[in-house]
């Protein structure tokens, strides 16, 4: 268990730092997100990792792992992260990358992090049957959830897919267009 | 013009040695290679949330004990991505790119560990983060993570938008 997920990090280390995709430079110095690259080197990983990996799933290769559907808890959850990365710039699978440069508010942010994590760790048994996490709801992929299956649920996929990609591509060539 | 959030900033002098859409494919290629060799998904904020227990057992509990095992290879990921980025800015500095790292000021020192603990904490509630439920869950089109990614866009980009107005004035 220990070497593979070494090994993976190896590469996604690695990788982010050879792309500068490893923090996100619109809320660090102000750049336009649309010319930030790590939305949209995100954006062409979920459009390709979507073909792939429902390819994968029709090919009986990969089973699929899907967080549960708690909306209330999710959407506290999405809100406060999204202020966290708003603040720090980081992720935090790219908060290490920062820290392999030795940068100050990396540090800061792990030690805020784990602080948060342990706090959390603490408080977590009580989290889960209260009112800020909420009822737990069925669903669970889009395509089931919109009544569509099997080779339906594919197309779907594939379409998601094709979409996000040419999202990616666009959103930088219309900030150029606009920058002009 | 946009006024900068922070001028510690290394970045803008490093040329990337990958493009974003590379970095974007090999990522997908990664996701998959741990869906078929590992059965699970990329992760990182469990990690955070399991570390201290590690080193401090007193601060253990059942919901430490429920989140060992993603914990745990979370951690061993979160370290290997610690030294592959480490091995490619000792490639960039050969080069003579080595990023170029300004201690940052005190404000912004306090800042990020304010950013660390929101960043970790709502992860946490929402139990997962970019990794887990952005990538991971994006790709398996999970409604969970759909509506992770949608809550935390608008709210990360209406902060950005706050911080630049606070910052401008």
């Amino acid at each position: 268990m220990m070497l593979p997920a070494l090994l993976v990090g190896l590469v996604f280390g690695a990788v982010m730092q050879a792309g500068l995709t490893w923090r996100c430079d619109c809320a660090l110095d102000g750049t336009p997100w649309r010319q930030s690259a790590l939305p949209r080197a995100l954006l062409m990983a979920v459009g390709v990792g979507v073909i792939l990996i429902y390819s994968a799933h029709a090919l009986g290769i990969v089973q699929f792992h899907v967080k549960p559907f708690y909306p209330v808890g999710i959407a506290l959850g999405g809100v406060v992260f999204g202020i966290g990365v708003a603040i720090l710039g980081f992720c935090p699978g790219t908060l290490p990358i920062g820290l392999a440069e030795f940068r100050g508010d990396a540090i800061a942010g792990v030690v805020g992090g784990v602080v948060a994590g342990t706090i959390f760790t603490a408080i977590a048994g009580g989290f889960a049957g209260s009112v800020w996490h909420g009822p737990t709801i069925a669903w669970q992929r889009l395509g089931p959830t919109l009544g569509l299956g099997g080779g339906a649920e594919l197309v779907l996929a594939y379409a998601i897919g094709v979409v996000l990609i040419l999202a990616a591509v666009r959103i930088g060539r219309r900030s150029a267009l606009t920058r002009r | 013009m946009q006024t900068p959030i922070a001028t510690d900033n290394p970045v803008g002098s490093v040329r990337p040695l990958l493009p974003w859409w590379a970095v974007g494919v090999a990522l997908a290629v990664l996701e998959l290679v741990v869906f078929v060799t590992q059965d699970r998904g990329i992760g990182a904020s469990t990690a955070y949330a399991h570390i201290v227990g590690v080193v401090w057992p007193t601060l253990r509990n059942a919901s430490w004990s429920g989140i060992a095992n993603a914990a745990s290879w979370e951690e061993w990921f979160l370290l290997g991505g610690f030294l592959g980025a480490w091995l490619m800015t000792r490639i960039r500095s050969r080069v003579g790119e080595a990023p170029r790292t300004v201690p940052p000021r005190p404000g912004r020192v306090a800042a990020a560990f304010a950013g660390g603990f929101l960043l970790i904490f709502g992860a946490r509630v929402a139990g997962g983060c970019t990794s887990g439920h952005i990538l991971t869950g994006g790709v398996q089109l999970a409604i969970s993570s759909l509506w992770f990614a949608v809550c935390t866009i608008v709210a990360g980009v209406l902060a950005i938008r706050l911080l630049r107005r606070v910052m401008m004035s």
